[in-house]
């Protein structure tokens, strides 16, 4: 496990914004998907053990969704995930779909569909901001769901991701419905490697 | 005659959105694929007037499908629906054969207008 050198103040401030604009986007196709209008609370970046997601929750046993999906392009590798406590989940589907649905089921394709393509739009929406800034083309795999407790979605995908750090830079953004009172949390996981590529393209020392 | 559409994507909620979309608008959703693999087969079985292909989808993405698609049958109308647009991809789309990109989320007027595009048609809104 190797630790992460930080960035210096003037990178991480490059990351931010970096962020901040990707996070407009993602926001922005979500909005025009739900025909809502979406705030954004918080953009953060920072480096946080990645157990830190937890404490943004109600701990590693409350349930969630999940959507992740990987980010790839030459010399550039980035995990985003889209976290909704299951509630919000819930919500989201019906502000989707339009329909009123009386829980959320693992079993329900249509609404596991739906969280997907939630997730496809903002995410991709994100990755195509940081295509533009490493003018590269950012393509993504097909994205996935889980639906459990936090703590064990998290581990088993950190798992099939064989991230090589707990640690990680971490893009965070948070929003909600000021009228629906419905909370998500947008992460994009650069690898190190891919924070180098995104800084020289940028030109940032 | 009905314009005879297929559609294309992994995502049972978005074949649903885009089908309400076209069928409201006077058009016939012959057939739907979640895979480009099996979108490439339908094409061949369906003949449709037009298809509407996701990128990003299990087993062959859509880009590669459109290629497919091309080769089999060069008249072939093909018009992305991807959250991916990027200039670069864009582009890749259209030098593989599709006609035109609509950029996920899409509003109704934006896909009827550019669908009744490619086929040739007045829209009607």
């Amino acid at each position: 496990m190797s630790p992460i050198k930080r960035p210096s103040y003037l990178r991480i401030d490059a990351l931010k914004e970096l962020g901040n604009i990707g996070s407009a986007h993602a926001i922005t196709g979500l909005s025009e998907l739900l025909n809502k209008r979406i705030d954004v609370s918080i953009t953060n970046v920072d480096i946080i053990p990645l157990q830190i997601i937890y404490t943004l929750f109600n701990g590693p046993e409350s349930m969630v969704s999940v959507v992740y999906l990987e980010g790839y392009s030459e010399e550039f590798r980035g995990m985003m995930f889209l976290i909704f406590p299951n509630p919000e989940a819930q919500k989201m589907v019906e502000l989707a779909t339009g329909i009123e649905i009386p829980s959320l089921l693992p079993s329900d394709e249509m609404s596991l569909s739906t969280l997907k393509e939630i997730g496809n739009i903002m995410c991709g929406c994100y990755l195509n901001t940081m295509a533009t800034f490493i003018g590269r083309k950012i393509m993504h795999s097909v994205p996935q769901l889980s639906m459990d407790m936090l703590g064990s979605v998290m581990d088993s995908i950190l798992v099939d991701l064989s991230m090589e750090s707990d640690y990680a830079i971490v893009l965070e953004t948070a929003f909600s419905f000021t009228k629906d009172k419905c909370n998500g949390f947008l992460f994009f996981i650069p690898t190190s490697e891919s924070i180098d590529t995104i800084f020289n393209a940028i030109g940032v020392e | 005659m009905k314009p005879r559409v297929l559609v294309v994507d992994d995502a049972i909620f978005m074949r649903k959105m885009i089908t309400d979309i076209l069928v409201g608008h006077g058009m016939e959703v012959v057939g739907e694929a979640d895979t480009g693999s099996s979108a490439v087969e339908k094409y061949a079985e369906l003949k449709p007037d037009l298809v509407t292909m996701d990128i990003i989808m299990p087993e062959m993405n859509g880009i590669d499908a459109v290629k497919s698609i091309m080769a089999a049958d060069s008249q072939a109308k093909v018009v992305m629906c991807s959250a991916l647009g990027q200039q670069a991809l864009v582009q890749d789309a259209l030098a593989a054969g599709a006609k035109d990109f609509l950029i996920k989320p899409f509003n109704p007027s934006r896909v009827i207008e550019v669908v009744s595009k490619i086929l040739g048609q007045v829209p009607i809104m």
